[in-house]
């Protein structure tokens, strides 16, 4: 990245204010921080890219907290009731490596350290859950972190509430800076932590006054500290390069009962004597003078990633202070009623009989083929679900009528009571979907919300990231087509398939009748290595499936009626074209046209099938491929030759049955444009 | 005026009554409970001539509550707009009529932007306000001199878009900005208390704006606000409290006025109790004629401003009148052709970002209207060059510090070219694009000219790792209609795509750049090859075509060097460029076949695969990206990913050998 370093004579006031803060005699702490910076520069230096400048001037405030605060035991970094560090502010990833490196974490060693930046290094660039156990989450998209954070501390409650205080009482820290505070994600997330008063939560905010272009007056200006304040927060403002002045303020943010907002002043790039508080130290290395000069000025006067014994003792006795509370933490778990299934949960098992109810209700609607919306379906299979899995969590944005996502007698989680199990997160999609990245990484918790299928682009960011991270983190997407009708283009999802399809491991449904909602959703919950998208009908559907044995959709797409006699066509579908399709059978074979229907409700299932059930199923046959949706993708499945009924724009406002027939998506229209094919 | 202000507000009422009623669907709560905020602006405040929408100088107003729809359907025809007659109102939300369920962008008939996705309203409204500054400082206050108005719910607040928007409007001193918010304490879930409890004024005065606090329903309050909003050099928020379904007598005040069912027993009463005996979708005609006259209340301005046009030099005047039309000035593409022309001769090989700086350069310096702009990456993408910041004081800057904030900076960009006058864009990392998303699907709806211009576009961004690195976007992009998209393979065809990109009027554009440098693929320069989206850049030689590698981007030049490799050993490949498939697509049949041609066909892409079966077949080898990138040197990771010639040049051989 090209690097705005100041110019050798601009005047550079955050120069004097650094002064006088390394005239300050050095205590034992600032050396602890001094050996934050100093890996940080090194790695940074060695990598020949990366981020010293955030690392550098927070590493105060992250000595007071890992020193004194944070509740953790590097020994067992996945310790359930470990208070939860979230570095939103992920370009500083070198800061996080820093620190689990000095505080004794295995996997973390200096040689890792030294490979930085390199193909398979636990030290990515930025932080990656499942490189390390002590990454809490993948951080570096700005403003994901924070969210995240609100979710884990919602989470904390939630379990806090289930369990008790005895196996879950920790808090969830965080470290953004001007470019997460400026995302509107902040917005959504501070917003409802405030409204939840989620008083364990603590943002360490790096008010540093600087960001890439330079200096926030740039673009800005607001008042960060009132803003928070207005969403219920408590803030303060602090000296983050005053560790016992950072010590008050975090004592104080322990007896909050608001979640709070620490304003650390700091100096980025503190220590480096010509681009401190510029963006100059923001995202390059220093360069071998900047870099020794501000180790000089540490007094830091070590070869590059050696840190002296007197300081990594000290450092590693801070990995060992959370020991003794973990151990009695052991003993209470031991000792506790709940303690099978406080396991349970946190390990993402799901409940010995939770499949149960729900396979009763497949029964059910083999029996009596009910004609559903899908989304109506998915109401159905929660009311199955929801009391068999006490480790859902339900949700919607703002849209609970609609997304039917909620369950009769299932209370709502409120300020001051999270015994609820549904969570109103307000017109905030975007901050719904990453608090519920944060829910899932917290443990114990799988959460599941609704918006309307169109406003998934809304919360893209953070779905991308669940399926980096491999989440268990279910997304109910009703209104899935031009089938809502008279809310017009806007609400119409056309592309928003093809576009969550492209997303690397997620798996999307897009069930077409009630049974096949059910077993969607059978399959989302099981899904624990990755999230999953359930898009689903405003309209009704009529019924297609009368057997409920085996799980038919596990396979991703399957014959649901096989043609007559030979086929001379296959008609696949998915989600309310099934019924089309099998509408336009009908009429084809009334003709003497042997026709088979198949339905694909997930791409990602049927694609990981073997080549022969796939061959098998998609037949040899002219290929139909009926969705209410661009074509985008379906060559796959359709080869050259294929046919394709569905959209090829945006939609229009009207009755659903006028803008169908309007846009040609019938099963006449289909029937039609078989026979014109098979001449 | 002689009519009783309330009585013009239960018009608004009773028009979107009957017309939910009729249609037994919609949300009555919105045009209910905000008719008299709208009573205050329509007819005492709005700069507008429904004889002329597209008055240049008019005041922009946004529903961005875009829900309550037919307060805007009912406005425009009581003020007289032609294209909204009676028999629209009556056919709301029926196939083909002007009165669908959201706005739907038609300035033409008085709808400035198409809402309904909560909060990009009130972004658009916050980019035509920057729009009317920047045109201002051009032509002059006599010529531009409007007000941005939008009327907003809870739920556009609740957005984050909206906080983007807030905080960089009170840092940019947007003062002819207003935000009228319609502030029922309600939302689709029901009260606002069971998702939300901040002060949210207080939010609005952190973000230096003025906040005023009024009775919603006082028409005199509203309208006094607004005259305080006029006067302060900040934006506004009046907060406008109301009762939402504001005349439904046991509905108002709940959420079942959000959207519930208006049955005739609902209607009747709301008859009864705001004293209107008139039958469904009748105006009285002296209600009627007073809003006539508020619709022609402009009319002294708006002749006063011809005055003003007519009487402008004549190089001021034609400006005008092309920055009106949107045309753009003559000899605007001469800079980006003479480029394309010395990177040809050169063979230009330099970072993707820098080449798409460069060419922007040239286009601002070409486009004097052009608007430029990033969130909080100018050092990485380098698009500042020559241009200076429009700020709070310098009005005539070209170039926008969005912060990091790209859904604002797309919604505002929307906002901008709806507006007129300017042509918008803003560069960010490709992989962030997802934040600003929602914004480019407006733009395609809307059919606006924005150029959103991308760098750093695939794992060839290295260390910074797979949070970084996008595979999933080229699919994502190309699946929104109405959008092309461009990823071009060196400096010439970047220029190529520049002028096309710039060029279509009809809709938005995104522009793909790497990180990395890009490899000089084309040593010509003259016919602008990217217009027909995909081409064939290197015949096979020595032979018929055994294979056709086909590529995009950067891995043109990888292309290229597979088909090196393998004529070495005398197998005939050609190389297809295709730095726009919208525009392939709408090439003729036969054109499209000679260049895919007969013989096998290998795609080549750092990306995923989705959408490439149509080119290469489900069975065509394709050279990607199956899954998330990863951190690590640049090198490392194509090889890792094998996304090398080596690799290309091996899938052809293995297709070539026999069939997949
Ligand atoms: C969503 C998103 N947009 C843009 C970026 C690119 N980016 C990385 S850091 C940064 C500036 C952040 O400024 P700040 O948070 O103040 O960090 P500091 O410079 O103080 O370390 C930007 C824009 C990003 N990582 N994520
Ligand atoms: C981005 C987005 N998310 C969700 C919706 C669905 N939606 C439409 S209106 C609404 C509630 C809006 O509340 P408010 O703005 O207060 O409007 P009011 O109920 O007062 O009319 C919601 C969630 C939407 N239109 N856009
Ligand atoms: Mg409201």
């Amino acid at each position: 990245m090209a690097s705005l370093a100041p110019s050798p004579d601009a005047p550079n006031p955050a120069l004097d204010a650094q002064a006088a803060i390394l005239a300050r005699p050095a205590t034992e702490e600032r050396r602890m921080a001094d050996a934050i910076r100093a890996l940080a520069i090194d790695a940074v230096e060695k990598a020949k890219s990366g981020h010293p400048g955030m690392p550098m001037g927070m590493a105060d405030v992250a000595t007071v907290l890992f020193t004194r605060f944070l509740k953790f035991d590097a020994s067992d970094p996945r310790w359930p009731d470990r208070d939860r560090f979230v570095l939103s502010a992920g370009h500083g990833s070198m800061l996080l490596y820093a620190l689990l490196h000095l505080t004794g974490h295995a996997g973390m060693g200096i040689e890792e350290l030294q490979r930085f930046r390199q193909l398979h290094s636990p030290a990515a660039g930025h932080p990656e859950y499942g490189e390390h156990p002590g990454i809490e989450t993948t951080t570096g998209p700005l403003g994901q972190g924070l969210a995240n954070a609100v979710g884990m501390a919602l989470a904390e409650r939630i379990l806090a509430a289930r369990f008790g205080k005895s196996l879950v009482d920790h808090r969830t820290w965080v470290i953004a800076g001007d470019g997460c505070m400026q995302e509107g994600i902040s917005h959504e997330a501070a917003s409802l932590a405030g409204h939840l008063q989620l008083e364990k939560l603590c943002v360490l905010y790096d008010d540093n006054s600087v960001t890439i272009d330079g200096g926030t007056d740039l673009s800005f200006t607001d008042d960060t500290l009132k803003r928070f304040q207005a969403y219920g927060w408590a803030v303060r403002r602090v000296d983050g390069h005053d560790a016992a002045a950072v010590e008050a303020a975090l004592a104080w943010a322990m007896r909050s009962r608001r979640p709070v907002l620490l304003a650390c002043r700091t100096i980025i790039g503190f220590s480096a004597p010509t681009k401190a508080g510029t963006a100059g130290s923001h995202g390059s290395p220093l360069g071998p003078n900047e870099a020794a000069a501000a180790k000089s000025a540490l007094g830091w006067n070590y070869p590059p990633f050696e840190v002296p014994d007197g300081i990594r003792a000290r450092w590693e006795e801070a990995g060992r202070r959370g020991a003794g509370t973990r151990r009695a933490w052991l003993k209470r778990l031991a000792k506790h009623p709940m303690q099978a299934e406080f396991e349970r949960a946190v390990a993402g098992r799901l409940p010995e009989a939770w499949h149960e109810p729900l396979a009763e209700l497949r029964q059910k609607h083999a029996v009596d083929r009910p004609k559903l919306a899908t989304r109506v379906a998915s109401q159905k299979a929660l009311e199955a679900l929801v009391p068999a899995v006490p480790e859902m969590i339900g949700g919607s944005a703002d849209l609970t009528g609609s997304n039917n996502t909620n369950v009769k007698g299932v209370p709502s989680i409120a300020r001051g009571n999270f015994a609820g199990r549904y969570v109103h997160y307000g017109v905030r999609e975007h901050g719904m979907a990453a608090a519920m990245n944060g829910m899932a990484l917290h443990g114990g918790i799988i959460p599941y919300s609704g918006t309307f299928l169109v406003f998934a682009d809304y919360m893209r960011p953070a779905i991308r990231l669940a399926a980096l991270m491999r989440q268990r983190v279910i997304h109910v997407l009703t209104h899935d087509s031009i089938g809502l009708g008279e809310d017009g283009p806007t609400h119409q999802p056309v592309e928003t398939l093809a576009s969550l399809r492209a997303i690397p491991n997620l798996v999307v449904f897009r069930p077409g009748d009630a049974m096949e909602t059910a077993e969607c959703w059978e399959l989302a919950v099981k899904r624990a290595d990755g999230p999953t998208v359930l898009a689903l009908s405003r309209q009704n559907l009529a019924a297609f499936r009368s057997d409920a044995g085996e799980n038919r959709c596990a396979r991703g797409g399957y014959v649901v009626e096989e043609a007559s006699g030979p086929r001379r066509a296959t008609l696949i579908a998915t989600g309310s074209e099934v019924g089309t399709a099998l509408a336009a059978r009908a009429a084809l074979e009334a003709e003497g046209i042997p026709v088979a229907v198949v339905s694909l409700p997930s791409w990602e299932l049927f694609a990981a099938q073997d080549a022969s059930y796939q061959a098998q199923v998609l037949g040899e046959a002219l290929r139909v491929g009926i969705e209410a949706a661009i074509p985008f993708g379906w060559e796959r499945w359709l080869g050259p030759e294929g046919l394709f009924v569905g959209m090829h724009g945006f939609g229009a406002s009207a009755p659903a049955e006028d803008l169908f027939r309007h846009f040609g998506i019938t099963a006449e229209a289909v029937a039609n444009a078989v026979k014109k094919r098979l001449g | 005026m002689s009519v009783d202000p309330r009585r013009l507000a239960h018009a608004i009422r009773f028009l979107a009554m009957d017309a939910c009623e009729r249609v037994g669907e919609g949300h009555p709560g919105t045009p209910l409970g905000a008719a008299d905020i709208a009573t205050a602006l329509f007819t005492r405040h709005l700069k507008f001539n429904p004889a002329d929408p597209l008055w240049f100088d008019r005041d922009r107003f946004v529903l961005s509550a875009g829900h309550g729809s037919m307060l805007l359907y009912a406005l425009l025809h009581l003020t007289g707009y032609a294209s909204m007659p009676i028999e629209a109102i009556r056919s709301f939300r029926e196939l083909g009529s002007a009165c669908e369920g959201h706005p739907e962008y038609c300035p033409a008939h008085g709808i400035e932007a198409t809402t309904g996705p909560l909060g990009q309203g009130v972004a658009n409204a916050a980019g035509m306000a920057v729009a009317e500054a920047f045109l201002a400082a051009q032509l002059g206050p006599g010529i531009v001199d409007h007000r941005s108005y939008a009327i907003l719910g809870d739920g556009c607040l609740q957005e984050g878009v909206a906080q983007e928007v807030t905080s960089l409007a009170g840092h940019l001193r947007l003062g002819k900005l207003c935000w009228l918010w319609d502030d029922n304490h309600m939302t689709d879930d029901g009260a606002i208390g069971i998702a939300q409890s901040e002060d949210l004024p207080a939010r609005f005065r952190a973000a230096h704006w003025q906040v005023l606090e009024v009775d919603g329903h006082d028409i005199d309050a509203v309208d006094a606000a607004l005259s305080l909003a006029r006067r302060d050099p900040r934006p506004s928020l009046i907060a406008c409290r109301t009762v939402i379904g504001r005349g439904l007598p046991g509905v108002e005040g709940t959420r079942a006025a959000h959207s519930g069912k208006l049955t005739r027993a609902l209607t009747d009463a709301a008859r009864r109790a705001l004293d209107w005996p008139h039958p469904a979708f009748e105006i009285p005609a002296e209600i009627a004629a007073a809003w006539r006259e508020a619709g022609r209340r402009s009319l002294p301005d708006y002749d006063a401003w011809r005055g003003r046009v007519a009487a402008l030099p004549v190089e001021k005047r034609r400006l005008l009148d092309r920055l009106r039309e949107g045309r753009l000035p003559a000899g605007w593409a001469d800079g980006l052709r003479a480029y394309a022309g010395r990177a040809a001769a050169e063979g230009l090989t330099q970072h993707g970002w820098k080449t798409c700086g460069e060419l922007v350069d040239l286009a601002a310096a070409a486009i004097p209207e052009m608007l430029a702009g990033a969130p909080d990456l100018e050092a990485a993408t380098q698009h500042k060059r020559r241009l200076h910041a429009f700020t709070a004081k310098d009005r005539a800057g070209r170039y926008l510090h969005y912060g990091v904030r790209e859904h604002a900076m797309g919604s505002m960009l929307n906002g901008i070219a709806a507006h007129g006058g300017v042509v918008p864009s803003g560069v960010t990392y490709l992989v962030f694009s997802d934040y600003e998303r929602p914004a480019f699907r407006m733009a395609a709806m809307m059919g606006l000219p924005v150029l959103f211009a991308f760098t750093h576009d695939s794992i060839g961004i290295g260390r910074n790792g797979p949070t970084h690195q996008p595979v999933e976007y080229l699919a994502s992009l190309r699946a929104i209609p109405n959008l092309l998209v461009f990823r071009p393979a060196d400096a010439v065809e970047a220029a190529e795509c520049w002028e096309l990109a710039i060029g279509h009027r009809g809709g938005p554009s995104c522009l793909i750049f790497a990180r990395q440098p890009q490899m000089a693929v084309r040593r010509e320069a003259g016919e602008n090859r990217s217009a027909r989206g995909a081409y064939v850049i290197a015949e096979a030689e020595g032979g018929p075509r055994a294979a056709t590698i086909l590529a995009t981007g950067t891995e043109v030049a990888l292309a290229l060097q597979a088909r090196a490799l393998l004529a070495a050993e005398g197998l005939s490949v050609a190389v297809v460029s295709m730095p726009c498939w919208e525009l392939f697509e709408q090439q003729p049949r036969d054109y499209r076949a000679a260049v895919l041609g007969e013989a096998p066909r290998i795609g080549v892409e750092a990306a995923v695969r989705l959408g490439w079966d149509r080119w290469i077949g489900a069975e065509g080898p394709f050279i990607g990206m199956s899954g998330f990138g990863a951190s690590g040197a640049e090198e490392d990771l194509w090889r890792h990913f094998g996304i090398t010639a080596e690799a290309v040049a091996a899938a052809v051989r293995a297709r070539v050998a026999g069939p997949a």
